[in-house]
């Protein structure tokens, strides 16, 4: 997959749009999950994904190959959804959304469906910034612990702290407090 | 327990632990805060990774395409058929530098304004660094950044054409740019909106624009899209600058080769 996908970005560099539409095709529930889950609605994770296809179309012919081309693209995406959260940050009058977006009437498909448990959703919103796209990537893509890295460009050390941190505070905003209270760990730095 | 111990419960947790697990079975055994410590992580994590897989529904894979198409086409059809009075080497942002200069004046001037003015005390005064010639307006902007023509830094051919459009250049300001004048949060204003005056200055003036070059390494870095070449004082000495919009936060920032460094406010 990773040598199609490089063909087809070397190939939309040099403005060839079925390259471009093939490569968009490929990737585009990806982006699109990896939005949906940093965002937390459809129609914000939705004009997420249309910015990060421009970002690729525009800078295509930037792409170095040193890594895998949907690192880029993961890389692209969740810059695109951090934007966008300074950006509600910023604007009181666009609060973060604390509820799920109903799925989409249109949905035939089940896994379309496929929404965020409200309570999960609500302490995800919660998360410290830096720690949304370590979980996003690693607990909900399922991707491995050095490609998230490698997409956060940050040292895998980084990336297991603030998984570990992230769970911790999901599981008390969760009120899954299986441990006992006054807990003696303090912050943790890998 | 340390820290050592929390690092091995939670690779243990995550099931990336492949050196020998023997020591963190034993501590999640015989350790209570261990053992909580990792029930609660693996919990957290099966909880996330059980999710369903998204998908988008067939009618959002038709907006989305649609949209992505139509931006695409509205940046190729601003394209006018006028041939170029500068070479075509040159690149596209070059190109539409001396163009902009009275754009980007009052963009930087504004951007500065914001940064330093506080916001509410400076609201009121941006509308008359609008209405200034160019030159006044960067004068006026409490800033290193000053517009200046080329020194330095260009080969031979890109530096001689960049000079003639320099001396063409009009200090605009068109009247779309009230658009953007100051007291307008800058927020507000999208680089579609910013993108598109250039492109009507772009338009009046026959420059054209082409396929974009390729830029600077250090723009990999970058989030946002180069609008325009500048050239800034910084410290008394002239260096070359790009404005870049971000396309999502709408900020206008300059940043200075080589290395991309954002130029101070």
């Amino acid at each position: 997959m990773s040598d199609r996908d490089r063909v087809l970005i070397a190939r939309a560099a040099e403005g060839d749009h079925d390259a471009f539409t093939e490569l968009m095709a490929r990737t585009e529930d990806m982006v699109f999950a990896v939005c949906l889950r940093m965002l937390g609605d459809r129609e914000a994770a939705l004009d997420a994904t249309q910015e990060v296809y421009l970002t690729v179309f525009r800078k295509a012919h930037t792409f170095r190959g040193g890594s895998a081309v949907t690192t880029w693209l993961y890389r692209i995406a969740v810059n695109t959804c951090y934007d966008q959260l300074r950006r509600r940050s910023r604007r009181q009058a666009d609060p973060l959304p604390d509820h799920v977006d109903p799925p989409d009437r249109g949905a035939q498909d089940a896994l379309e469906a496929a929404e965020l448990r409200p309570e999960l959703e609500g302490a995800l919103r919660r998360l410290p910034e830096e720690f949304l796209a370590p979980v996003v990537l690693a607990d909900i893509q399922g991707m491995a612990l050095p490609d998230v890295a490698e997409v956060l460009e940050i040292p895998v050390g980084t990336v297991k702290s603030r998984l570990f941190r992230a769970r911790r505070r999901l599981a008390e905003d969760l009120g899954n407090r299986s441990g006992p209270s006054g807990h003696p760990m303090g912050e943790h730095h890998a | 327990m340390h820290d050592h111990d929390l690092d091995l419960i939670a690779a243990y947790a995550d099931g990336t632990l492949t050196d020998d697990t023997s020591h963190a079975e034993r501590l999640v055994a015989s350790c209570e805060v261990c053992r909580a410590e990792y029930e609660r992580q693996r919990q957290v994590r099966d909880l996330l990774r059980g999710l369903a897989p998204v998908r988008m529904a067939e009618a959002e894979r038709a907006r989305l395409h649609e949209a992505v198409w139509s931006r695409i086409e509205a940046r190729r059809e601003v394209v006018p058929p006028a041939p170029s009075r500068v070479p075509r080497r040159v690149p596209w942002w070059l190109r539409l530098a001396p163009v902009a200069a009275g754009v980007l004046v009052v963009v930087v001037g504004l951007g500065v304004l914001l940064q330093t003015g506080g916001g509410v005390e400076s609201a009121a005064e941006p509308d008359v660094a609008a209405d200034l010639p160019a030159t006044t307006a960067a004068a006026a902007a409490p800033s290193a950044t000053t517009l200046a023509p080329p020194v330095g830094g260009q080969s031979a051919p890109e530096d001689q054409a960049f000079a003639e459009m320099v001396e063409e250049a009009a200090p605009v300001p068109s009247p779309d740019l009230r658009r953007m004048s100051p007291g307008v949060d800058l927020g507000e204003t999208t680089i579609d909106e910013i993108e598109a005056v250039l492109e009507d200055l772009v338009k009046a003036d026959t420059v054209t624009t082409a396929e974009p070059a390729p830029l600077p390494a250090c723009f990999d870095r970058l989030d946002g899209e180069p609008l325009a070449m500048v050239f800034a004082v910084l410290d008394g000495e002239p260096v070359e600058a790009y404005l870049v919009g971000d396309a999502a936060t709408t900020e206008v920032v300059v940043f200075v080769l080589p290395d991309c460094t954002p130029l101070p406010g």
